[in-house]
């Protein structure tokens, strides 16, 4: 029995030795097949593809609420097509729902690619959209502009440095160091010990905000202030005891960090009940949205802070339709396509996407990408989100494909009705913006 | 292996039923597939470039699929941590693309050193059962990737791109469409030998009931664990796709998501299990609804968990699963039959 199962398996192991050598063989002559391999489609024709690619539905859905009607005032407006150089070409504006998974995001993005032969690609909302889309057209040679991902998760998280940059992608957002610039202008509004209390989660934001050379620490606003740092903890924890335990033990009387909404609201339960009271609380993320703070319970959301970086009080307007920030956000509200849903910063963020891409296919071939991706290298423009710049460098152009854009400090405030509402308490950024008042003690 | 019925009518010839597993349609079949598979091999030379990147995806599937159906169809293994082996794919093909492996040769490269990491964590597993089997697969999973994001050279917790890709557009499009044919390829035809071989013998009667497997004879555990290994072995491959295909790894809570395992048993349970073919069908099914509802939002889940009830509901063998059933028809045949004397085919046992 034994020596006759022995023969074949060795005859087997042979046998399959050999099929993996022959695959590896493969892989080099496999470049020699080359020739004939078909090609896409060419896309010399008059229309100019857009590709939208957002996540729509899933666990960012909150940031593009307003798609909807974004794209029926921009497919209005581009309606009557774009010009360049005497011709007209008439506009089609693909948008896709990532679901907030990145692995369909990839897929969208090829397919829109490939198939649809776009000539630029607009991406928003988190890394987890933004990144797959930005590697695709990279690698494929598409001009691709995104926003909302701070911009050094966008540059320095894709591999971007000093002497490696994007020929094809371009962002535009603020940064850590606007963060924490309007975050500690926040914070010396109040009498404090200067002691920090950081959630950083183990997550690309959580290590964005630690990294020791671009990270908040190393921004110039937050010395003076001693960072306590209790460690990375995993989205989803149920329990901050120790967390809060340290805060406490440590006098901190500031708050900060970048949690996910669910562990904001855990963590600030546990903090309310274990008599953890710091004086101010500056949140990212977590507080962004009406909704958000009105879930957290017994009002607790009330005095809460956050950095703002679009809201109705901007004093700039859009390109396409001309409208002011505030008639955007009122036009929205108006509109049936809102669902009676109030505007948050999304808003003008992803219609702003619209109008670089209005301004780059007005001013260069819409069919030659490198054209396109050149002419994004060189924009300036003043749009609903305010002033960006891909050029000059400084702090507006940090690094070759970033634009960054200015916020404010904002606090949320409880109206008798218990909804909430955002007033502007600091405005070092965007000081042509009217402050709303003092900002309060939690 | 179980004999439902073996119905011979009284008066007529008495001689022994052949028990065979489809004579000459045992050939045609996979003859057939491969036949598919050369075909699909000259698409990039036939078609745009866009068609042959959605079946990338369609091949992953394919690939995904018929690794949970090994495992549960055939081992009784109903694992939800696959992604594990998945996540471990992709970023082990980072190690070997750093190192100066081309992503292509680093699959297979990388499927191995995979299935080396399963064989030790296997032991761990198998100490489970039932429930428990399930439940401590997905625990694997999720300390593989927290031990993942634990290295900063991998991205930390932020995901990363690979490092060196082919450059020109067109011949990388094409070498991913290959080596995700190839895997799938690997996958389905592998899948295939094993059952058909003792292994596959001894697979069958552990399904049935472990116990009685073990009491005739049959190395249950040596089994398993095989499989188990296989199973990591394919999954890695497909992370490895997954990870040419979208040139790296957007986030590691992605690639090492459980949403993998909920897709492979939806995949598997639409197709039927326990069949080789089976998954293929389930994975096109999938594939189909996601090209063609997933733009609908929330409706699109609505629609595949609709399928997803009125399957296991009205259709609890799967969709290929029915068909055989009803029709004998199978590509793959790895189950005997019984033929009765005229010579007519029954599926009268399911293996």
């Amino acid at each position: 029995m034994q020596h006759n199962e022995s023969q074949p398996a060795r005859r087997t192991v042979l046998r399959a030795l050999g099929f993996g050598a022959a695959a590896v063989g493969a892989a080099p002559l496999l470049s020699a097949c080359a020739g004939g391999l078909k090609k896409s489609g060419q896309s010399s024709d008059s229309t100019i593809r857009i590709g939208y690619v957002s996540p729509r539905t899933g666990a960012f859905a909150a940031f593009t609420e307003g798609d909807a009607y974004i794209l029926e005032q921009v497919r209005a407006r581009f309606g009557k097509g774009l010009t360049y150089g005497g011709k007209t070409y008439s506009v089609e504006i693909l948008d896709r729902d990532t679901g907030s998974d990145p692995q369909r995001a990839a897929g969208i993005a090829g397919e829109l690619i490939t198939r649809h032969n776009v000539d630029l690609m607009l991406a928003t909302t988190t890394p987890d959209t933004v990144h797959p889309v930005a590697e695709k057209c990279e690698s494929e040679g598409v001009p691709c502009v995104s926003t909302i991902e701070p911009w050094q998760a966008f540059f320095f998280g894709r591999g971007g440095s000093a002497t490696k940059t994007f020929k094809y992608t371009f962002h535009f957002n603020s940064g850590i160091e606007g963060l924490a610039r309007i975050e500690t202008d926040m914070w010396r509004l109040f009498d404090t010990n200067k002691k920090v209390g950081v959630l950083w989660p183990n997550d690309s934001d959580g290590a964005a905000f630690r990294d020791k050379t671009a990270g908040y620490r190393a921004q110039t606003g937050v010395g003076g202030f001693t960072i306590v740092d209790p460690g990375a903890y995993e989205n989803g924890t149920k329990d901050f005891s120790s967390v809060i335990a340290r805060f406490k033990e440590e006098g901190v009387e500031i708050l900060a960090g970048v949690p996910a909404p669910p562990d904001f609201s855990t963590f600030w339960t546990q903090a309310s009940q274990q008599n953890f009271q710091p004086k101010v609380a500056t949140i990212s993320k977590a507080v962004l949205f009406e909704t958000s703070v009105a879930a957290l319970p017994n009002g607790l959301g009330d005095g809460l802070c956050v950095a703002t970086f679009w809201l109705p009080a901007f004093p700039f307007s859009s390109t396409i339709t001309g409208q002011t920030a505030q008639q955007l956000a009122d036009g929205y509200e108006r509109s049936p396509l809102s669902r009676g849903r109030k505007w948050n910063q999304g808003l003008g963020f992803n219609h702003a996407l619209f109008e670089v891409a209005q301004s780059v296919l007005t001013r260069a071939d819409p069919k030659d990408r490198e054209a396109v991706a050149e002419c994004l290298s060189r924009t300036t423009l003043d749009t609903v989100v305010g002033h960006l710049t891909w050029q000059g460098g400084g702090a507006a152009n940090p690094v070759k494909n970033v634009a960054t854009t200015a916020g404010v400090g904002t606090q949320w405030v409880r109206r008798a009705d218990g909804s909430f509402e955002l007033k502007v308490v600091s405005n070092s950024l965007v000081p042509t913006l009217k402050l709303d008042g003092k900002a309060k003690q939690l | 292996m179980t004999i439902r019925s073996a119905v011979v009518t009284p008066g007529e010839d008495l001689r022994r039923p052949e028990i065979s597993r489809g004579g000459r349609a045992a050939a045609a079949g996979p003859a057939g597939a491969i036949l598919v598979l050369l075909l699909m091999a000259c698409l990039p030379y036939l078609v745009e470039p866009g068609l042959t990147s959605e079946l990338v995806t369609l091949c992953y599937l394919v690939t995904l699929a018929s690794m949970w159906n090994l495992l549960a169809g055939y081992a009784g293994m109903v694992s939800i941590g696959q992604q594990a082996y998945i996540g471990l794919g992709a970023y082990a093909l980072f190690l070997a693309n750093d190192h100066g492996l081309d992503v292509y040769t680093g699959t297979i490269v990388v499927s191995a050193v995979v299935a080396l990491v399963a064989w030790p964590l296997s032991y761990l597993a198998f100490r489970l059962r039932g429930g428990y089997f399930a439940v401590g697969t997905w625990v694997i999973a999720e300390v593989v990737r927290l031990v993942v994001v634990r290295f900063d050279s991998l991205g930390g917790a932020g995901g990363r791109g690979l490092a060196a890709v082919t450059e020109d557009p067109l011949l990388r499009r094409a070498f991913t469409y290959w080596l995700a044919l190839g895997v799938m390829a690997a996958a389905v035809l592998g899948t295939y030998l094993v059952l058909r071989s003792r292994l596959g013998l001894d697979l069958q009667a552990i399904r049935d009931d472990e116990t009685a497997a073990n009491s005739v004879g049959v190395d249950v555990t040596r089994g398993k664990r095989v499989i188990y290994v296989l199973a990591a072995a394919g999954c890695a491959a497909a992370g490895a796709v997954i990870c040419v295909d979208g040139l790296g790894v957007a986030s590691p809570g992605q690639i090492f998501g459980v949403q993998y395992s909920a897709l492979m048993i939806f995949m598997v349970v639409i197709g039927g299990i326990g069949t080789v073919e089976g998954p293929v069908i389930g994975a096109l099914v999938y594939f189909l609804l996601d090209k063609y509802f997933a733009q609908s939002g929330v409706w699109y889940l609505v629609i595949v968990g609709a399928a997803a009830i009125a399957v296991s509901l009205y259709l609890p063998r799967g969709l290929w699963g029915t068909l055989d059933r009803r029709s004998g028809l199978a590509i793959f045949p790895v189950a005997r039959r019984v033929h009765g004397h005229q010579g007519t085919a029954r599926p009268e046992t399911r293996t």
